[in-house]
């Protein structure tokens, strides 16, 4: 697919990859340009928040509460079928180290940009809580970093995201208690990061039962670009 | 949004929020598939103009 290089190429381009739509070779050049262009991530990140308008247009829906119910029993069965599967994982253990070699050796020209391009510090008023948040666009990750300070004892800290212009915050996950907590943003919350409000909230263990802050909210902050 | 033809911006919609392919779109309006390709890329710069203008 090639011969439509004309004079808005790239910002075509760019928006063919936010939508999905170029074929296997197109992306893989386009993401090798991507690990060195700067301006050209900030095309994607720009086309991603454009585009994300138009799902204003579906109309929400909320699960019922069964099927939160269901979900958290599979969870259990899974936790308890992984006993079972530990003689797998240590017979696909070999078959995956030798993946992690392959990708060592030979997996550089394909590896995106994995430096996070936005942060955030997160710190409570008397700084006794400090965590830094970074944002990895190629990965839709956010690698937490607990600098100072944890939750108390029997709770939990809880990530949100206040998206710009919302009126209700998104849960984005639960942090360790100290460490590094990486975090896979959902592909259509990723755009509304970098110019959203997140924030961390001490919840119960297990997180907010009501999938909204519940405990107090310890920390906000906005990102900005490395 | 509004101001693209209802076709095109048919188009731009359910590529987003359907995942639809330029082989699925070129099929559904019988266009050649490069046809499908402009004309889509052509409504999306459209589409950037009328919202950043």
């Amino acid at each position: 697919m090639s011969g439509f290089e004309d004079a808005y190429d790239d910002d075509a381009l760019v928006a063919e990859y936010v939508l999905h739509l170029l074929d296997d070779a197109d992306r893989q050049a386009f993401e090798a340009r991507l690990v060195a262009d700067r301006d050209l991530r900030t095309l994607v990140n720009e086309w991603e928040a454009r585009l994300v308008p138009l799902t204003d247009e579906l109309a929400e829906i909320r699960p019922p509460a069964s099927v939160r119910k269901r979900l958290l029993s599979a969870i259990e069965e899974e936790s308890a079928s992984h006993r079972v599967s530990m003689l797998w994982s240590w017979l696909l253990g070999g078959v995956v180290a030798a993946g992690v070699l392959a990708f060592v050796l030979f997996g550089d020209a394909f590896r995106p940009d994995l430096s996070p391009a936005f942060q955030a510090e997160l710190a409570s008023d008397d700084r006794s809580l400090v965590i830094v948040a970074g944002v990895i666009p190629a990965t839709h990750e956010i690698v937490i970093d607990r600098i100072a300070g944890g939750p108390p004892e029997g709770r939990i800290h809880e990530l949100w995201l206040i998206a710009e212009g919302a009126d209700a915050p998104i849960s984005l996950g639960l942090l360790e208690s100290e460490g590094t907590t990486r975090i896979r943003v959902p592909d259509e919350i990723a755009p509304g990061v970098r110019t959203g409000t997140i924030a961390v909230s001490e919840e119960p263990l297990g997180g907010s039962p009501t999938g909204a802050p519940t405990g107090p909210v310890v920390a906000t902050a906005q990102f900005s670009d490395v | 949004m509004k101001e693209l033809e209802t076709e095109k911006a048919d188009a731009v919609r359910s590529v987003y929020l359907d995942g639809e392919t330029y082989k699925a779109l070129a099929a559904r309006h019988d266009v050649p598939l490069n046809t499908m390709r402009t004309w889509l890329r052509r409504s999306l710069i459209k589409l950037k103009d009328c919202l950043t203008r």
